[in-house]
Protein backbone atom coordinates (compact mmCIF):
# COMPACT_ATOMS: atom_id res chain seq x y z
CA UNK A 1 0.00 0.00 0.00
CA UNK A 2 1.46 3.32 -1.04
CA UNK A 3 2.17 6.25 1.25
CA UNK A 4 -0.60 8.51 0.20
CA UNK A 5 -3.30 5.37 0.58
CA UNK A 6 -2.37 5.31 3.67
CA UNK A 7 -2.35 9.00 4.38
CA UNK A 8 -5.95 9.21 2.77
CA UNK A 9 -6.83 6.23 4.53
CA UNK A 10 -5.68 8.46 7.91
CA UNK A 11 -7.69 11.60 6.66
CA UNK A 12 -11.01 9.86 6.07
CA UNK A 13 -10.63 7.96 9.36
CA UNK A 14 -10.10 11.58 11.07
CA UNK A 15 -6.59 10.65 12.73
CA UNK A 16 -4.36 13.16 10.86
CA UNK A 17 -4.94 16.19 9.53
CA UNK A 18 -3.24 18.23 6.47
CA UNK A 19 -2.23 21.87 7.13
CA UNK A 20 -2.87 23.64 3.66
CA UNK A 21 -1.26 26.91 3.36
CA UNK A 22 -3.68 29.78 3.70
CA UNK A 23 -5.31 31.44 0.31
CA UNK A 24 -4.66 30.48 -3.26
CA UNK A 25 -0.59 29.33 -2.21
CA UNK A 26 0.43 26.08 -3.50
CA UNK A 27 2.03 23.45 -1.36
CA UNK A 28 5.28 22.37 -2.19
CA UNK A 29 5.95 20.06 1.08
CA UNK A 30 3.25 18.12 3.13
CA UNK A 31 2.45 18.05 6.32
CA UNK A 32 -0.37 16.63 8.84
CA UNK A 33 -0.76 17.09 12.17
CA UNK A 34 -1.91 14.12 14.68
CA UNK A 35 -5.11 14.15 16.56
CA UNK A 36 -2.96 15.49 19.82
CA UNK A 37 -0.63 17.88 17.64
CA UNK A 38 -3.42 19.46 16.49
CA UNK A 39 -5.49 19.71 19.99
CA UNK A 40 -2.64 21.17 21.58
CA UNK A 41 -2.32 23.83 18.21
CA UNK A 42 -6.29 24.65 18.85
CA UNK A 43 -6.00 24.39 22.46
CA UNK A 44 -6.27 28.38 24.01
CA UNK A 45 -4.65 27.15 26.96
CA UNK A 46 -2.18 25.10 25.88
CA UNK A 47 1.38 26.15 26.82
CA UNK A 48 3.01 26.73 23.40
CA UNK A 49 0.09 28.77 22.73
CA UNK A 50 -0.29 30.74 25.81
CA UNK A 51 3.80 31.25 25.42
CA UNK A 52 4.68 31.50 22.43
CA UNK A 53 1.73 31.84 20.33
CA UNK A 54 -0.15 30.54 17.55
CA UNK A 55 1.44 32.95 14.56
CA UNK A 56 4.90 31.61 15.21
CA UNK A 57 3.75 28.18 15.00
CA UNK A 58 1.89 28.77 12.12
CA UNK A 59 4.41 30.62 10.28
CA UNK A 60 6.47 27.35 10.97
CA UNK A 61 4.44 25.39 9.32
CA UNK A 62 4.00 27.95 6.05
CA UNK A 63 7.69 27.84 6.08
CA UNK A 64 7.61 23.94 5.53
CA UNK A 65 4.77 23.24 3.07
CA UNK A 66 5.81 26.79 0.94
CA UNK A 67 9.08 25.09 0.07
CA UNK A 68 10.96 27.72 1.98
CA UNK A 69 14.41 27.03 2.19
CA UNK A 70 16.46 24.69 4.53
CA UNK A 71 19.15 26.58 5.50
CA UNK A 72 21.57 24.60 7.01
CA UNK A 73 24.38 26.17 9.82
CA UNK A 74 27.75 27.13 7.71
CA UNK A 75 31.43 26.66 9.20
CA UNK A 76 34.32 26.97 6.91
CA UNK A 77 32.50 25.67 4.41
CA UNK A 78 30.72 22.95 5.91
CA UNK A 79 27.11 22.44 6.58
CA UNK A 80 25.43 21.05 9.61
CA UNK A 81 22.17 21.01 10.47
CA UNK A 82 20.60 24.93 10.40
CA UNK A 83 18.20 27.08 12.30
CA UNK A 84 14.47 25.13 11.04
CA UNK A 85 14.75 21.32 10.88
CA UNK A 86 17.06 19.12 12.33
CA UNK A 87 17.35 15.02 13.23
CA UNK A 88 17.10 14.42 16.60
CA UNK A 89 20.10 12.16 18.20
CA UNK A 90 18.44 8.73 19.03
CA UNK A 91 17.55 6.07 20.23
CA UNK A 92 14.77 6.89 19.27
CA UNK A 93 15.66 6.92 15.64
CA UNK A 94 14.26 9.01 12.86
CA UNK A 95 12.63 12.26 15.46
CA UNK A 96 13.06 15.28 14.13
CA UNK A 97 12.04 18.71 15.46
CA UNK A 98 10.86 21.89 13.41
CA UNK A 99 12.70 24.72 15.54
CA UNK A 100 10.34 27.79 15.89
CA UNK A 101 13.15 30.14 17.63
CA UNK A 102 12.37 33.94 17.29
CA UNK A 103 9.55 34.33 20.14
CA UNK A 104 11.38 34.52 23.75
CA UNK A 105 9.84 31.40 24.72
CA UNK A 106 10.87 28.76 22.26
CA UNK A 107 8.68 25.64 20.37
CA UNK A 108 9.57 22.86 19.39
CA UNK A 109 7.36 20.76 16.54
CA UNK A 110 8.19 16.82 16.64
CA UNK A 111 7.67 14.37 14.16
CA UNK A 112 8.85 12.19 11.80
CA UNK A 113 9.21 11.80 8.11
CA UNK A 114 6.28 9.46 6.16
CA UNK A 115 8.09 9.87 3.05
CA UNK A 116 10.28 12.89 1.31
CA UNK A 117 8.68 16.31 1.58
CA UNK A 118 5.93 14.59 4.09
CA UNK A 119 6.19 15.36 7.55
CA UNK A 120 3.86 13.86 10.54
CA UNK A 121 3.63 16.29 13.35
CA UNK A 122 3.45 14.29 16.85
CA UNK A 123 3.50 17.21 19.28
CA UNK A 124 4.25 20.34 20.48
CA UNK A 125 6.45 22.16 23.26
CA UNK A 126 7.82 24.69 24.44
CA UNK A 127 11.93 24.64 25.07
CA UNK A 128 11.63 25.46 28.73
CA UNK A 129 9.52 22.52 28.93
CA UNK A 130 12.14 20.23 26.80
CA UNK A 131 15.07 21.02 28.87
CA UNK A 132 13.29 20.31 32.32
CA UNK A 133 14.29 15.86 33.53
CA UNK A 134 14.05 13.60 31.25
CA UNK A 135 11.40 15.88 29.06
CA UNK A 136 13.48 15.39 25.51
CA UNK A 137 14.15 11.34 25.68
CA UNK A 138 10.13 11.25 27.12
CA UNK A 139 8.63 13.75 23.79
CA UNK A 140 10.65 11.82 21.58
CA UNK A 141 9.36 8.36 22.83
CA UNK A 142 6.08 9.42 22.43
CA UNK A 143 6.64 10.70 18.90
CA UNK A 144 7.67 7.20 17.98
CA UNK A 145 5.18 5.62 20.11
CA UNK A 146 2.27 7.86 18.14
CA UNK A 147 3.83 7.12 14.68
CA UNK A 148 3.10 2.91 15.65
CA UNK A 149 -0.18 3.74 16.74
CA UNK A 150 -1.60 5.29 13.52
CA UNK A 151 1.36 3.74 11.06
CA UNK A 152 2.17 0.01 12.95
CA UNK A 153 3.42 -1.71 9.51
CA UNK A 154 5.36 1.31 8.34
CA UNK A 155 8.77 2.32 8.61
CA UNK A 156 9.11 6.34 8.99
CA UNK A 157 11.75 7.26 6.23
CA UNK A 158 15.15 7.39 6.93
CA UNK A 159 18.23 8.89 5.07
CA UNK A 160 22.04 10.41 5.09
CA UNK A 161 21.61 13.32 4.43
CA UNK A 162 19.04 15.89 4.28
CA UNK A 163 18.28 15.77 0.47
CA UNK A 164 16.51 11.93 1.59
CA UNK A 165 14.25 14.17 3.11
CA UNK A 166 13.85 17.01 1.02
CA UNK A 167 13.41 17.81 -2.56
CA UNK A 168 14.49 21.32 -2.85
CA UNK A 169 15.26 24.47 -1.88
CA UNK A 170 17.80 23.12 1.20
CA UNK A 171 21.67 23.19 1.87
CA UNK A 172 22.89 19.75 2.31
CA UNK A 173 24.29 18.69 5.48
CA UNK A 174 24.79 15.03 6.72
CA UNK A 175 22.12 13.30 9.34
CA UNK A 176 24.46 12.98 12.61
CA UNK A 177 23.01 9.64 14.43
CA UNK A 178 26.57 9.29 16.46
CA UNK A 179 28.50 11.28 19.09
CA UNK A 180 27.23 12.95 22.64
CA UNK A 181 23.50 13.60 22.56
CA UNK A 182 22.71 17.45 22.40
CA UNK A 183 19.38 17.70 21.92
CA UNK B 1 -12.61 9.67 18.71
CA UNK B 2 -14.01 13.36 19.39
CA UNK B 3 -10.93 15.23 16.42
CA UNK B 4 -11.88 18.22 15.12
CA UNK B 5 -10.65 18.40 11.93
CA UNK B 6 -9.18 22.01 11.04
CA UNK B 7 -6.46 24.26 12.67
CA UNK B 8 -8.29 26.85 14.49
CA UNK B 9 -8.21 30.15 12.79
CA UNK B 10 -5.98 33.05 14.30
CA UNK B 11 -7.20 35.51 16.53
CA UNK B 12 -7.03 39.26 15.39
CA UNK B 13 -4.12 39.82 17.99
CA UNK B 14 -2.75 36.51 17.01
CA UNK B 15 -2.33 37.97 13.16
CA UNK B 16 -0.02 40.81 14.33
CA UNK B 17 2.14 37.86 15.58
CA UNK B 18 2.12 35.46 12.74
CA UNK B 19 2.51 38.73 10.12
CA UNK B 20 5.77 39.57 12.15
CA UNK B 21 7.21 36.01 11.97
CA UNK B 22 6.28 35.87 7.87
CA UNK B 23 8.10 39.14 7.75
CA UNK B 24 11.03 37.99 9.62
CA UNK B 25 11.26 35.03 8.07
CA UNK B 26 10.75 36.22 4.60
CA UNK B 27 13.58 38.86 5.42
CA UNK B 28 16.17 36.69 7.13
CA UNK B 29 15.38 34.25 3.79
CA UNK B 30 16.41 37.66 1.33
CA UNK B 31 19.59 38.13 3.39
CA UNK B 32 20.74 34.95 3.54
CA UNK B 33 21.02 34.37 -0.02
CA UNK B 34 22.51 37.40 -0.39
CA UNK B 35 24.80 36.56 1.87
CA UNK B 36 25.81 33.42 0.39
CA UNK B 37 26.29 34.92 -3.56
CA UNK B 38 28.46 37.62 -1.40
CA UNK B 39 30.39 34.60 -0.02
CA UNK B 40 30.97 32.88 -2.99
CA UNK B 41 32.57 35.88 -3.91
CA UNK B 42 34.91 35.69 -1.28
CA UNK B 43 33.38 37.88 1.26
CA UNK B 44 34.09 37.42 4.98
CA UNK B 45 32.11 38.14 8.22
CA UNK B 46 34.35 40.73 8.55
CA UNK B 47 33.98 42.13 5.14
CA UNK B 48 30.33 42.53 6.36
CA UNK B 49 31.26 44.15 9.89
CA UNK B 50 33.67 46.87 8.78
CA UNK B 51 30.66 47.87 5.83
CA UNK B 52 28.03 48.29 8.42
CA UNK B 53 30.87 49.49 11.38
CA UNK B 54 30.05 46.71 13.68
CA UNK B 55 32.28 44.05 14.98
CA UNK B 56 32.38 40.23 13.42
CA UNK B 57 30.46 39.03 16.30
CA UNK B 58 27.03 41.19 15.81
CA UNK B 59 27.39 39.98 12.26
CA UNK B 60 27.55 36.31 13.23
CA UNK B 61 24.32 36.80 15.44
CA UNK B 62 22.45 38.72 12.85
CA UNK B 63 23.60 35.43 11.10
CA UNK B 64 22.44 33.17 13.32
CA UNK B 65 18.82 34.19 13.19
CA UNK B 66 16.62 37.59 12.95
CA UNK B 67 15.23 37.04 16.61
CA UNK B 68 16.36 40.90 17.24
CA UNK B 69 16.10 42.34 14.09
CA UNK B 70 14.33 45.42 13.44
CA UNK B 71 13.77 47.22 9.93
CA UNK B 72 16.67 49.64 10.33
CA UNK B 73 19.40 46.07 11.43
CA UNK B 74 17.30 44.67 7.75
CA UNK B 75 18.57 48.21 6.04
CA UNK B 76 21.68 48.37 7.64
CA UNK B 77 22.90 44.99 6.27
CA UNK B 78 21.07 45.30 2.83
CA UNK B 79 23.29 48.82 2.99
CA UNK B 80 26.17 46.48 4.31
CA UNK B 81 25.94 44.03 1.83
CA UNK B 82 26.14 46.90 -0.90
CA UNK B 83 22.59 45.52 -2.34
CA UNK B 84 19.27 46.81 -3.39
CA UNK B 85 16.17 45.65 -1.43
CA UNK B 86 12.42 44.83 -3.22
CA UNK B 87 9.46 43.92 -1.74
CA UNK B 88 6.60 41.97 -3.10
CA UNK B 89 3.15 41.66 -1.10
CA UNK B 90 0.55 39.68 -2.95
CA UNK B 91 -2.74 39.21 -2.40
CA UNK B 92 -3.50 35.42 -0.92
CA UNK B 93 -6.73 34.87 -3.22
CA UNK B 94 -4.38 35.03 -6.47
CA UNK B 95 -2.06 32.11 -6.99
CA UNK B 96 1.79 32.91 -5.70
CA UNK B 97 4.40 34.17 -7.89
CA UNK B 98 6.66 32.26 -7.30
CA UNK B 99 6.20 29.90 -10.51
CA UNK B 100 4.26 27.23 -8.37
CA UNK B 101 2.88 25.10 -10.59
CA UNK B 102 2.31 22.00 -9.15
CA UNK B 103 0.45 21.06 -5.50
CA UNK B 104 2.63 18.39 -3.16
CA UNK B 105 -1.00 17.27 -1.88
CA UNK B 106 -2.11 16.94 -5.62
CA UNK B 107 -1.13 12.90 -5.12
CA UNK B 108 -3.35 12.48 -1.85
CA UNK B 109 -6.48 14.06 -3.56
CA UNK B 110 -6.05 11.73 -6.34
CA UNK B 111 -5.94 9.13 -3.81
CA UNK B 112 -8.95 10.66 -1.91
CA UNK B 113 -10.84 11.50 -5.11
CA UNK B 114 -10.59 8.10 -7.01
CA UNK B 115 -12.00 6.59 -4.08
CA UNK B 116 -14.86 8.90 -3.67
CA UNK B 117 -15.45 8.81 -7.37
CA UNK B 118 -15.24 4.39 -7.65
CA UNK B 119 -17.38 3.79 -4.94
CA UNK B 120 -20.47 4.82 -6.69
CA UNK B 121 -19.58 3.37 -9.75
CA UNK B 122 -22.67 1.07 -10.98
CA UNK B 123 -21.73 -2.38 -11.30
CA UNK B 124 -21.59 -4.68 -13.60
CA UNK B 125 -20.39 -1.66 -16.14
CA UNK B 126 -23.32 -2.50 -19.00
CA UNK B 127 -22.29 0.89 -20.76
CA UNK B 128 -19.41 2.78 -21.38
CA UNK B 129 -21.32 5.70 -20.33
CA UNK B 130 -20.73 5.01 -16.21
CA UNK B 131 -17.16 4.61 -16.63
CA UNK B 132 -16.73 7.90 -18.49
CA UNK B 133 -18.60 9.99 -15.86
CA UNK B 134 -16.74 8.26 -13.40
CA UNK B 135 -13.39 9.50 -15.11
CA UNK B 136 -14.68 12.59 -15.52
CA UNK B 137 -15.73 12.84 -11.46
CA UNK B 138 -12.03 11.84 -11.18
CA UNK B 139 -10.29 14.24 -13.37
CA UNK B 140 -13.00 17.02 -12.25
CA UNK B 141 -12.11 16.60 -8.64
CA UNK B 142 -8.07 16.62 -9.36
Amino acid sequence: MSTASLVGDLENAGRIVRYRPSGNRKARRCLFLTADALRTYNDDKSAVVLLAGRGAIKNAFDHWTLGRRIWGHQSRGIFTEGRFLKPLHPPPPNIWEIKVTEPVVQVRIFGLFLERDHFLVTSLHTRKFLDEGQNWLDVMNKSAAAWNALLPTVSPLTGHQIGDYVSENYDEFPIRTKGPRKN
Amino acid sequence: MNFPLELKALEKTELAEYGLAQVRDVAFDAFLRMWRYRQSQGWTQKRLADNIGRDKATVSKYLRGPANWTMRTLGELVQGLEADVQITIEPLEEPSQDGANYDAYDEHDWNTSRIKAVTPLPLPLATGTAVSSAIYSVVKNV
